[in-house]
């Protein structure tokens, strides 16, 4: 991995073990998987792994992940079959953090290429209402492909700017905002993150990502929770886009962030602080940022 | 154009499956029609409570397309269909691995001609061809493995 300066400069001042961060993300990623509990079950699904002599073990923080303790070629039958869906680790955690219900209607407003989407519908037993919107074209394919895959037969796919998504009629309990994002967290599977990361794609991405969660809180009825995640580190792109919104809107409280299995650290301002940092050296995982806001009544 | 079907017109495709496959379905969620203006037109299954109130783009899951009144389901169309279809051809686990990465099959006796469910084990694969001994792939591209065997 070649030095980007201004990447280092910026993240030494983040993290005092920015050392020890590098360390990490240079590290090859562990494969993951998701138990798709909509058409199999883990007892199905580790009895193959075993059949194949495929060593595993149980994601802490998610009952049907798996890490694959191995280079095993996991593209196998069973994985197009639906079986399982191949995830990493901490991505699992932003919809276990909005936790939907039967009975929720829910969106994810930036729902490619489907992972977080397919583990709400299997939350949701495919009942209640999910939307899943994605702007891109090309990418909104493989959005139906892994939910055409998944069985996720509650699904609604959209294809519309998540920016001023409120001015259609429908409102949501839940919405999920999984926003694009400088992706520094990805870096151990793609190097090349590090590289194209500039401070100011990164401002430019804050303003985007500003926009989206205003939309995305505008969606939500009285009541409602939103959760706002990215596989990234910037303050720009994490506390920086929740504070806008917990000052633009003022029934917007944010939430305590509990995530049973992870050890996490705080946000980095007073008022995020309820919001989460997921390091990649504390938990053998990507980065991740969570943060939980809900709407008052 | 997305409709969705009366009661009468699912139980007609109901009918139409059991026909075709000797599979009596019992399914819960709605059937939504698209493209019926088309030579062919596609089923989807949706089981959420209610439709959203979005422009959408695609809803549920493609159950099936219907051509010259002969029913194809997608694979999923097929997992709900075959586990009580009479016309399916039972593969090894070598023959499914070898389907799912979209190449033919050649099964062991001479079987009448036209489409089957595929299945090995408790695993459904989707459909295939049958002309006399082999079974002409119809995996979709999107759903092959990577994976390259030799030839069985």
């Amino acid at each position: 991995m070649g030095i980007n300066r201004e990447f280092e400069e910026y993240h030494r001042r983040l993290y005092p073990d920015y050392d020890k961060f590098m360390s990490a993300l240079r590290k090859p990623q562990k494969m993951s998987i998701r138990v798709n509990t909509l058409k199999s079950s883990k007892e199905i699904v580790e009895s193959f792994l075993k059949r194949n002599n495929v060593p595993y073990s149980v994601i802490p923080w998610c009952p049907d992940g798996l890490w694959i303790d191995s280079d095993y070629e996991l593209d196998t039958a069973e994985h197009q079959l639906g079986y399982y869906y191949i995830q990493n680790s901490s991505s699992m955690i932003p919809s276990i953090v909005l936790a939907p219900e039967p009975s929720d209607r829910v969106l994810d407003l930036c729902a490619a290429p489907g992972s977080k989407t397919t583990h709400l519908a299997q939350l949701m037993g495919n009942r209640g209402v999910l939307v899943a919107n994605e702007a891109s074209f090309v990418r909104v394919r493989a959005l139906v492909i892994n939910v055409q895959k998944a069985g996720a037969s509650n699904v609604t796919v959209t294809r519309r700017d998540g920016i001023g998504y409120e001015k259609y009629p429908q409102r949501f309990d839940k919405v999920l905002l999984d926003a694009p994002c400088s992706d520094v967290g990805t870096a151990r599977k793609n190097p090349g993150a590090i590289d194209r990361w500039t401070m100011d794609r990164v401002k430019k991405l804050s303003n985007l990502q500003k926009k989206l969660i205003t939309s995305a809180y505008n969606c939500l009825i009285p009541g409602g929770v939103l959760v706002y995640s990215t596989c990234t580190t910037s303050r720009e792109e994490n506390e920086d886009v929740v504070e806008h919104l917990l000052d633009e809107e003022k029934d917007a409280r944010i939430l305590d962030v509990e995530i049973p299995g992870v050890k996490t650290r705080c946000g980095l301002t007073e008022k995020t602080r309820n919001s989460v940092r997921i390091m990649p050296q504390d938990n053998d995982t990507e980065s991740y940022y969570i943060a939980k806001i809900q709407k008052e009544k | 154009m997305i409709r969705k079907l009366k009661k009468e017109d699912a139980e007609e495709l109901f009918a139409e499956i059991d026909g075709q496959y000797g599979s009596k379905l019992v399914l819960e969620g709605m059937f939504l029609s698209k493209d019926e203006k088309r030579e062919s037109r596609k089923l989807f299954l949706y089981t959420g409570d209610a439709l959203p109130d979005v422009p959408a783009e695609w809803t549920g899951i493609h159950f099936c397309t219907i051509r010259d009144g002969v029913v194809f389901p997608s694979i999923e169309g097929a997992e709900a269909i075959g586990k009580t279809a009479s016309k399916a051809i039972e593969l090894s686990r070598e023959e499914a691995e070898y389907i799912m990465s979209g190449r033919d099959v050649v099964i062991g006796e001479e079987t009448q001609a036209g489409y089957y469910i595929l299945k090995a084990g408790d695993d459904i694969l989707g459909i295939g061809l049958v002309e006399g001994k082999k079974v002409i792939n119809q995996t979709p591209k999107s759903r092959r493995t990577r994976q390259q065997y030799r030839t069985i």
